[in-house]
């Protein structure tokens, strides 16, 4: 009796499944449900976020957390290496706890900075980011070390920069054209006293002696000492100082015409312009090198900074 | 006739205010004012979209300083009649100090100094001049007692009581801005009434705003534990997505145009989920996609059921207002409870204009619907769906690339 009731029991609990098993939503209804319930989905994970924890804990690989700003482990090992001269697992836990200090307030100061604006108004402080900027825009291309066949068309490109300038101690007579005792003398005459005393200058005849004969005097454009030569093309002007360029030490001019009467120059002492050869300046040639790639290198990330700006000009300014 | 009066109060809405709002710009300020005998030190926080609105206006350029000094020219403090000066704060900072509040607030400190300690009025006059919505949620530390307060336009002066501990601002405050936050919406007002244009009984009337009320108290469950906060950037696009959404409905349900409503809309988010996808904005993207997927299941449902479908907007615009004051409240991190009674008054405020607004015109064409049944049914509505559909569109769009 028993087992027939069991039996009964399950044939009318199968009866009530079947419908259940059975029963299917209508086609149009299930699909447009699912799709509802995923738009919304997708949606709301679009629409919304978990709110942003407030850090209480240092995230790994960070040795401290300055206001939600993260101090790395591996700045930490290199500041202590540096700053204490000694590899890191020799710095003793007061040590790492002082530089970890120092690098704390140092955040602080910069997070300062920053509050304070200090890149919008401190010259200082805009000329350090500036040089950082170039720095680091240069840094890939300074990292590649320049080939000798490199320095060396540098060097033949830029050889003026190896040439050290040369001195002269040179001494300017000039014949005024009627001067003091012959009121009516021509610039023919002058001419011919000049090219005479020049004759006897180069003859072996004093300074002295030919001036007072002639009537010479110092003209003053000189110093009396060696002067570099673009210190003399200055005194000197443009039509005198082509000639003394010339003039090797111990040599006298042929008299040159000026605006003030006949010079005569006497070159007494002459250091002749000199150019490094390319294995004695390498050095200078290397630096200057390394600094022209940082300077092309600044040149061209102002260049696509420019092209990305947005720069207006106030009316009447131009840069 | 029904539908054309709501289609002319749709018109009117969106003539009022056709421009579309700065996405995730909450025209809120903070402040924080502690008395402490005859000083007041005050801390302001500003938002760094609002601080922008100023640039060109008050703010020539946006720089702290300026900032600062903006906010030093709009603080002023009076102690029993008399002004009370800011302090020098020493260094090089002078009378506002900047501080670091994080990466979206411009933060600022100023310590006012006064004759005397009694009869405090505190006064903040920044940025209502241009922004007469702007509202500033302010915190009153005196004596260590807390409390909340709000400046509004209305509002730019707090009396601080002497003797007794001041009260914080009341429920009716926080449903008085609810209430204005709904009333200056011109999205979500089309919204609303929009979807009145789906409603063909009064029944149906009661469970649109029931809908809206779910919405609201699930948005409101949903934001006091603080777990999951909105997109802002990302919320008011949904509100023009949603208008277009219920565009796309009214076409569907009363013009018969299967085709244009439940291939069109989600063509067109589809179209610019992919836009998005490649502007590398994958939450932007996910939202459309999703949109999409929304927008193409709602209206194919639609076929089959009639009345639910109008409401799927109606309780998604509920709950997504609902996170409209707490994401404006996350920077004062106030507790829970705070923030629950804070918004729900807000969300009251809301739910109220809503009701009003939706009552007044189904009221007004209660009184009207006898006197003007020959009006052309069909072409009004289709101006109201072109127009629901147009500014819903325009909204997403540019709120999302904005």
């Amino acid at each position: 009796m028993a087992t027939h009731d069991i039996h009964v029991e399950r044939r009318r609990s199968r009866a009530r499944l079947i419908p259940l098993l059975t029963l299917r939503l209508p086609r149009s209804a299930l699909l447009p449900s699912i799709g509802i319930a995923a738009g919304l989905l997708c949606a709301g994970i679009g629409l919304f976020q978990r709110a942003p924890p407030e850090r209480s804990t240092v995230p790994p690989g960070y040795a401290a957390l300055v206001n939600q700003k993260g101090i790395l482990e591996s700045d930490l090992i290199s500041q202590a290496t540096a700053e204490l001269g000694k590899p890191f697992a020799e710095v003793t836990p007061a040590e790492r706890a002082r530089v970890l200090r120092e690098m704390i307030d140092e955040e602080l100061l910069v997070q300062r900075a920053m509050t304070l604006d200090l890149p919008e108004t401190t010259t200082e402080v805009r000329e350090a980011m500036t040089a950082g900027v170039g720095a680091q825009v240069a840094a890939p291309l300074l990292a590649e070390q320049p080939t000798d066949e490199q320095l060396r068309a540098y060097y033949d490109a830029h050889r003026s920069k190896y040439t050290t300038d040369g001195s002269m101690q040179v001494r300017d007579l000039i014949l005024h054209i009627g001067g003091y005792e012959n009121a009516d003398q021509s610039e023919a005459q002058a001419k011919i006293d000049a090219t005479e005393a020049v004759y006897q200058l180069r003859s072996g005849a004093s300074v002295d002696y030919v001036m007072e004969h002639f009537g010479l005097t110092d003209s003053g454009h000189t110093l009396n000492g060696s002067e570099p030569d673009f210190a003399a093309k200055l005194h000197l002007g443009d039509t005198l100082y082509p000639v003394a360029a010339t003039l090797n030490e111990g040599e006298v001019s042929d008299p040159i015409s000026d605006k003030d009467g006949m010079h005569v120059l006497i070159m007494e002492r002459r250091r002749l312009p000199t150019t490094a050869d390319f294995t004695t300046a390498r050095s200078a040639v290397y630096a200057d090198y390394r600094e022209d790639v940082s300077r092309a290198a600044e040149r061209e990330n102002v260049r696509i900074l420019r092209s990305q700006a947005q720069i207006i000009l106030a009316p009447g300014e131009s840069e | 006739m029904k539908r054309a009066l709501l289609a002319a109060l749709c018109l009117f809405a969106c003539a009022a205010h056709g421009a579309a709002l700065r996405p995730g710009a909450a025209n809120v300020s903070y402040s924080v004012w502690i008395v402490s005998g005859s000083s007041v030190l005050v801390r302001f926080l500003l938002p760094t979209p609002v601080a922008r609105s100023l640039t060109g206006i008050d703010v020539p350029v946006l720089t702290t300083r300026k900032l600062g000094d903006y906010v030093l020219q709009h603080l002023d403090v009076q102690a029993a009649g008399r002004n009370c000066p800011a302090v020098d704060q020493g260094y090089d900072l002078g009378k506002v100090d900047p501080l670091a509040v994080g990466a979206d607030l411009y933060g600022f400190e100023i310590l006012f100094r006064c004759p005397a300690a009694s009869a405090l009025a505190l006064h903040d006059h920044a940025l209502f001049a241009h922004a007469p919505g702007h509202v500033n949620f302010a915190r009153i530390e005196k004596d260590g007692h807390t409390v909340q307060q709000l400046f509004t336009a209305n509002r730019q002066t707090l009396s601080v009581p002497d003797g007794v501990a001041m009260p914080s601002a009341g429920v009716a405050s926080y449903l008085g801005l609810g209430a204005m936050h709904i009333a200056l919406s011109v999205d979500r007002l089309c919204l609303l009434l929009g979807s009145l244009l789906l409603i063909r009984r009064k029944e149906e009337a009661g469970h649109a705003f029931a809908a809206l009320l779910v919405g609201y108290a699930a948005a409101l469950l949903g934001s006091t534990p603080g777990w999951i906060v909105a997109r802002p950037t990302l919320l008011e696009p949904f509100m023009g997505y949603m208008v277009a959404l219920l565009a796309a409905l009214i076409t569907l349900r009363e013009l018969r145009q299967p085709r244009i409503s439940a291939l069109g809309c989600p063509a067109l988010l589809a179209i610019l989920a992919l836009a998005a996808a490649f502007t590398h904005a994958p939450w932007a993207a996910l939202m459309l996609f999703g949109g999409a997927v929304l927008a193409g299941s709602l209206l194919t449902a639609s076929a089959w059921l009639s009345a639910p479908v109008g409401l799927v907007p109606l309780a998604l615009l509920g709950f997504l207002d609902g996170f409209t004051l707490p994401s404006a409240l996350a920077p004062l991190h106030l507790s829970p409870r705070s923030q629950l009674w804070m918004t729900a008054g807000f969300d009251a405020g809301a739910v109220l204009i809503a009701a009003l607004a939706m009552g007044t015109v189904l009221g007004v064409f209660a009184l009207v619907r006898e006197r003007l049944t020959a009006a052309p049914r069909t072409l009004l509505n289709e101006i109201a769906a072109a127009c629901l559909g147009g500014l819903g569109t325009f909204w997403l769009v540019s709120r999302l690339y904005s």
